[in-house]
């Protein structure tokens, strides 16, 4: 199966949620069997392979010789996530968070930064 | 009733054994994972190695030149008294130990060695090739500190070769002579020049003083270009172990206990990350009173990955290295590291900043008992174990792990920082989750792993309306939802539908049977059926638990292995054998069939 890596920045994560996941019923009252009422959702990834970042550290912390911090680390605004599209998953509503990262944080299993 | 009326009477429709040592899926089956994934395979790779005899005995086995005593009984790196002396004789000669050798490949020779009297240098030496007068590479070590210097001979000058010494403990240096060939012997001499006579075969000769003196300890020839230290008498020491391997995308995972070898089945893992960016490099983010020796020694994945983490000089304190990594809040965070004794056989864990709780955790790398929290010590082969701890993050910012090398398994402080003793670690892994996960290795930069998914679509082996089911499986957090299976219909699934058997429940339907709770990391076999008005199940041959709210489904059409059928709620386990009837069992097959 052939893949597309993908790095998206949103703006939060309501933003994030609103592209890369859909709220589906996943239980049902029965009373009335022609007419089931949805009592729980849950959140289905709309793209299999979505992997959602901590905080990018753009200066990491230091730490004295005993481990206590000395400075924290400098975060950058934002809320990204990866996407590995599969072969068969449409990604055009991804195009517009696309970011291309010089070091990437984080990849995917298998993937040698620099390559 | 005999036994063997205890069996159905019909047939599986479907029976899929994926412990059978064939580590092939059926045809039938549809297999993806969308990125690399690690397993213990049925492989074995040289673990471990010496192929010098008498490897801390220069008075035996040994033959010498030019020296008037190699008495042992001196101090050692270790603390211990098993160093030799060489004492150089008056002649004009070389003044050296030898023996005769086969290794090939990336040879890797270590002495550990120092002054005792006078100034005289250490020199390896490594024959190569067919041992021909031009057929070696030499290095001598200047044993008050500095570079090695290597010669080659003319018949080796092609060949890769590399020499370091490194200070270790009282005041010996670790002397490593490397070279990319096949060698026939190895030297270890006294010099008093840096540079062999180049049709000498390698030799340094000179007229001896008949006083100066090195002490020479802890020798080592290694194929595999290791410099970690197995000590040997008459035989030489080589030890294989299970190899973890990795596994390119899509392609399935079949993995085998490392201990006794035995098939586990096709393993099933939810996508996970890695979040410390540097699995094979003990360096750490910080530390103290450590050393780190980079790429000593053969880990489990069969390549020279380990590293060593040493004591330094300093008494009486901790020696400790931190690994930190940027945490989500109120989150439950697993670290694990592969490590082995190498002169310290214990370690102590600790969830060190930004932890809810923060216990000392010790592990005994002899025994792998562990004591002070809660930690698992997992045998992996060779003297390896994987040692994890998990611990809940405060905040969304940086959190650290804290790895202590220790000598006791109750406290942290070392006696003697003597410079020599080590553990041996690799694989280092923080991931999100109560347990750890197959080895998600990284490089610069954190890594995850995508999710495996296995399916079977076909509608006449699973539209049965009534039916039944056994399985054997594995779990590594029974206390977590996990399914085993899910078969379900591909139009309007829904994660309560069609039937299932997760860790605690038989779901049919929507009707859920609780069989109580399994445990982590053990096999189970359970048996079920199900029929209108009726849904039974046995696990481990245990008494039927039985429901009689059940509607059966219709239109089931696709299996989903070790997964829901939204692809969640992962088994995170070996699924070892999966059989589908299309008919219901009696009580007394569920219970034969889940024994």
């Amino acid at each position: 199966m052939t893949f597309t890596d993908l790095c998206l920045k949103f703006a939060d994560e309501a933003e994030a949620s609103s592209v890369l996941f859909t709220e589906v019923p996943v239980e049902w009252d029965n009373t009335d069997p022609d007419s089931p009422v949805p009592t729980k959702w849950e959140k289905v990834k709309n793209f299999r392979n979505t992997d959602i970042l901590p905080k990018v550290v753009l200066t990491p912390a230091t730490f004295d010789p005993e481990g206590n911090e000395l400075t924290p680390p400098v975060y950058e605004d934002g809320y990204f996530v990866n996407v590995r599209l599969l072969g068969n998953e449409n990604g055009s509503i991804l195009d517009s968070f696309k970011v291309e990262p010089d070091t990437p944080q984080r990849v995917w299993a298998g993937v040698e930064l620099g390559k | 009733m005999s036994y063997s009326n205890s069996y159905p009477t019909q047939r599986a429709t479907l029976n899929l054994d994926f412990a059978n040592g064939g580590d092939q899926l059926d045809s039938r089956l549809t297999y993806t994972r969308s990125s690399t994934g690690t397993y213990m395979s049925s492989e074995k790779a040289l673990s471990s190695e010496n192929l010098l005899l008498q490897s801390q005995d220069f008075d035996t086995t040994w033959d010498s030149v030019g020296l008037s005593s190699r008495s042992g009984g001196n101090a050692d790196p270790a603390g211990g008294t098993t160093a030799h002396r060489f004492i150089e004789d008056s002649s004009s000669a070389t003044h050296r130990v030898y023996q005769t050798v086969s290794s090939a490949g990336k040879t890797s020779l270590t002495v550990y060695a120092k002054q005792a009297v006078g100034t005289r240098y250490l020199a390896l030496k490594v024959s190569t090739g067919s041992g021909g007068p031009y057929d070696w590479v030499v290095a001598t070590y200047d044993l008050a500190g500095g570079t090695p210097a290597m010669t080659t001979g003319t018949g080796a000058t092609s060949i890769a070769k590399s020499s370091a010494q490194t200070l270790s403990g009282g005041g010996f240096y670790k002397c490593t002579l490397t070279v990319e060939s096949s060698g026939g012997g190895v030297n270890v001499s006294m010099t008093s020049v840096t540079t062999p006579s180049p049709a000498n075969y390698g030799h340094i000769g000179y007229t001896g003083d008949g006083a100066s003196a090195i002490d020479v300890a802890f020798s080592s020839l290694n194929s595999t270009g290791a410099t970690d230290y197995n000590a040997t008498t008459t035989q030489i020491h080589r030890e294989f172990a299970p190899t973890l391997k990795t596994a390119s995308a899509d392609a399935p995972r079949f993995e085998y206990d490392p201990i006794t070898g035995n098939a586990e089945g096709l393993l099933v893992q939810s996508q996970a990350t890695n979040s410390y960016p540097n699995s094979s490099d003990m360096t750490g983010t910080a530390g103290a009173r450590t050393n780190i020796d980079s790429n000593v020694a053969v880990g489990p994945t069969g390549g020279l990955t380990a590293d060593a983490v040493r004591l330094d000089s300093t008494n009486s304190n901790d020696h400790y290295k931190d690994y930190s990594y940027t945490a989500a809040a109120s989150t439950v965070y697993t670290f694990s590291v592969y490590v082995k004794a190498a002169g310290l056989s214990y370690i102590c864990i600790r969830p060190k900043v930004n932890f809810t709780a923060t216990p000392y955790i010790f592990f005994n790398l002899s025994t792998g008992a562990v004591t002070g929290g809660d930690g698992v010590a997992e045998s992996v082969g060779n003297g390896w174990y994987r040692c994890s701890v998990k611990a809940t993050s405060s905040g969304a910012t940086t959190s650290t792990f804290r790895l202590y090398v220790t000598d006791n398994g109750s406290t942290t402080t070392v006696a003697t920082g003597d410079s020599y003793r080590a553990v041996l670690g690799t694989g280092l892994q923080v991931e999100a989750s109560s347990a750890p996960s197959s080895l998600i290795s990284t490089s610069g930069a954190s890594a995850t792993r995508a999710a495996d998914v296995c399916t079977l679509v076909s509608e006449p082996l699973l539209d049965n309306g009534s039916g039944a089911l056994v399985t054997e499986y594995d779990m590594q957090s029974a206390g977590e939802t996990s399914f085993v299976l899910h078969a379900e219909r591909s139009v309007g699934a829904t994660n309560s539908g069609g039937v299932s058997v997760t860790n605690k429940y038989l779901t049919v339907n929507g009707t859920y049977e609780d069989i109580g709770s399994t445990s982590s990391n053990v096999f189970h076999k359970v048996a079920a059926s199900w029929e209108n008005g009726s849904q039974k199940i046995s696990r481990d041959g245990g008494a039927v638990a039985e429901d009689t709210a059940t509607v059966i489904p219709s239109g089931v059409d696709t299996l989903h292995i070790g997964t829901r059928q939204d692809g969640g709620e992962s088994v995170n386990g070996h699924i070892k054998s999966i059989a589908i009837y299309s008919e219901p069992l009696t009580s007394t097959n569920l219970t034969t069939l889940s024994q």
